[in-house]
């Protein structure tokens, strides 16, 4: 379809860059005091952007080579707790601690990998479920990281001058960071698939013993997919806590694993424009809700309701998600 | 010797599956293993080519002691095969399933693939052309853009045997090539390994349609319940007593005798 022709390629890298850096800074060129751009907007851009690297990440093992991970957001959330962590307790400034967060997600990534190797289906969701959960608990109950309340008060990101000071909002360049992150992950996204490494996912995910057969050794190429993915979600969940100023255990529940899959498998698994889709789908539609319940006074929140028909259409009408290939998973 | 087991052993639980083969193949022959269903040949199979570990005994491949090497590194030591269900990467094409058939013979890795350096580009290159290749070999070169799950059955066959070919193997199992071929395939499948060997590569083969293999092996062993029951040349082992009895019982081959008689 011409549809989805026009979207791939660079162009749509274009098209996002040119819409997400307008909305950004036509404000600050314009020196108004009301916004044109209210700063609501852009934080909802901001999120957007967030998850959409998350998907990104969690594309390389629910997308590439097929496995279905429901601990996600345990990655993403210990990124948040190691950067909040290092600039707290050991004052190290953003830049690096932002760095340390994607690799101690990494380093944690590859025992988080290692059932995956043996387990796959339904047994691998249960154990990245019971592993997530693990990190929520851990975070939930130690002093250090503040339990429940989570940790308050991080440092803001600086590049010569604040992040807070650039901008007519403060958000300007904390959402110039996110896309060049997520342009970022596109780009090597698009560039693993045309790899031999993306020939090694791709034969993993068709059939692991036949790609065993053809030299590909299984274990190396399913424990290197968690690691980028858990690497790159840890870059994620450490810009939002630094965003937020504040971690919470609540970074780390089930509800964002299944939101961060969810967005993999409505946009489209192993389609980078997909991931986009459906992070800015599943972030923006929520958000849009509550401004109607709050307008027209519905009683309660019509979101959850929507998510579940959502579901139910997408798996009836279109399973391999709006913007993905023929087949998701193997059959 | 290419290819030689001592006393290989390979157990499920209390099962023998595979009890103390000594078999060995030397390099430019075709061999076939016959049996039973059931009698152990396809475990065989999956035990040298690396997929099961052994659990007695010992494979030796090029005077390598290759026991206890994982199926992956088989392959890039020279031993492909295809399987007695085909196994194809389904929702590729028959183009990227030969490709990833040479995935042995690149080496190009994650920071290639992130800088696209010169290696990855001259491997695409090379495995494309080389991919080309062996589907105009097999006769599949008008269908190469078609998902593998698209293709007819013996097309499929054909296929496997082109993406096992394409990491450049010294010796080729074949897990029942020829089941479910009419008689028209067969003889192309026949010519197929004909060709093969006149290419110097080694084959060993399971197969249970007697015609490809009194027509093909210069070696026949047979298999019955994990143990090897006759090793020779066909046409020996077609009239070994105990050959006779395992694939069709003694009660009939003493009706058969006393007709005879």
């Amino acid at each position: 379809m011409a549809w989805r022709q026009w979207l791939q390629g660079w162009r749509g890298a274009f098209l996002l860059s040119a819409f997400v850096l307008g909305v950004s800074f036509i404000d600050s060129v314009l020196i108004r005091p009301d916004y044109l751009f209210p700063p609501y907007f852009k934080h909802v851009l901001l999120i957007c952007l967030i998850y959409s690297i998350a998907a990104l990440s969690l594309n390389f093992v629910s997308g590439y080579i097929g496995q279905t991970s429901l601990g996600h957001a345990a990655f993403f959330g210990l990124g948040a707790f190691t950067s909040a962590l290092l600039t707290q307790v050991l004052n190290w400034p953003f830049w690096p601690a932002f760095l340390a967060a994607g690799v101690v997600s990494a380093i944690v990534g590859l025992p988080l990998g290692a059932p995956a190797v043996r387990v796959r289906g339904p047994f691998l969701v249960v154990v990245t479920y019971g592993c997530g959960e693990v990190f929520k608990y851990i975070a939930l109950n130690l002093e250090v990281t503040g339990g429940p309340a989570g940790l308050p008060g991080l440092v803001t990101p600086s590049l010569f001058v604040s992040f807070n000071d650039i901008g007519a909002t403060g958000k300007e360049a904390f959402i110039v960071l996110a896309l060049a992150l997520a342009l970022f992950l596109a780009f090597f996204s698009r560039r693993i698939e045309n790899s031999r490494v993306g020939q090694a996912f791709a034969a993993i995910r068709e059939d692991e013993i036949a790609a065993s057969a053809m030299g590909v050794n299984v274990t190396y190429y399913k424990l290197l997919a968690f690691v980028l993915s858990a690497f790159f979600a840890g870059l994620a969940g450490s810009l939002l806590a630094h965003y937020l100023s504040f971690v919470s255990p609540d970074m780390l529940s089930s509800a964002e694993s299944i939101m961060m899959l969810t967005m993999v498998v409505v946009g489209g698994a192993r389609s980078i424009h997909g991931c986009f889709l459906g992070a800015f789908l599943l972030t923006i539609l929520p958000e849009a809700l509550r401004m109607i319940k709050d307008t027209i006074g519905l009683p309660f929140d019509p979101w959850l309701v929507l998510f579940g028909l959502i579901l139910i259409m997408m798996m009836r009408v279109r399973p391999q998600g709006i913007l993905g290939a023929d087949t998701v998973f193997r059959r | 010797m290419l290819l030689r087991t001592e006393k290989l052993k390979k157990t499920f639980g209390g099962l023998i599956a595979v009890n103390e083969i000594d078999f060995c193949i030397e390099a430019g022959k075709i061999a076939a293993i016959i049996g039973p269903n059931g009698s152990g040949k396809t475990t065989f199979f999956n035990v040298v080519s690396g997929i099961l570990p052994a659990s007695g005994g010992k494979i030796f491949f090029d005077d390598q002691d290759v026991t206890s090497r994982k199926a992956h590194e088989m392959t890039s030591l020279g031993m492909a095969r295809t399987f007695q269900n085909i196994r194809l990467f389904a929702n590729l094409t028959a183009r990227d399933n030969i490709i990833l058939g040479r995935y042995s013979q690149t080496s190009s890795g994650l920071l290639d693939g992130l800088f696209n350096t010169p290696r990855l580009q001259r491997e695409r290159r090379e495995s494309e052309a080389k991919a080309a290749e062996l589907l105009a070999f097999v006769g599949l070169e008008k269908v190469a853009d078609h998902m593998a799950k698209n293709l007819p059955y013996g097309a499929q066959r054909r296929l496997e045997i082109a993406r096992a070919l394409a990491s450049e193997p010294k010796l080729l199992l074949l897990d029942e090539p020829a089941a479910g071929m009419n008689p028209k395939e067969v003889d192309a499948l026949l010519q197929l390994i004909m060709k093969l060997k006149d290419f110097g590569i080694t084959i060993l083969l399971i197969e249970h349609q007697m015609r490809l293999v009194m027509n093909i092996a210069e070696q026949v062993i047979v298999f019955d319940h994990g143990v090897k029951l006759a090793e020779g040349l066909p046409a020996d082992v077609r009239c070994n007593p105990a050959v006779v009895e395992a694939y069709i019982g003694s009660e009939v081959q003493r009706f058969v005798k006393r007709k005879r008689h």
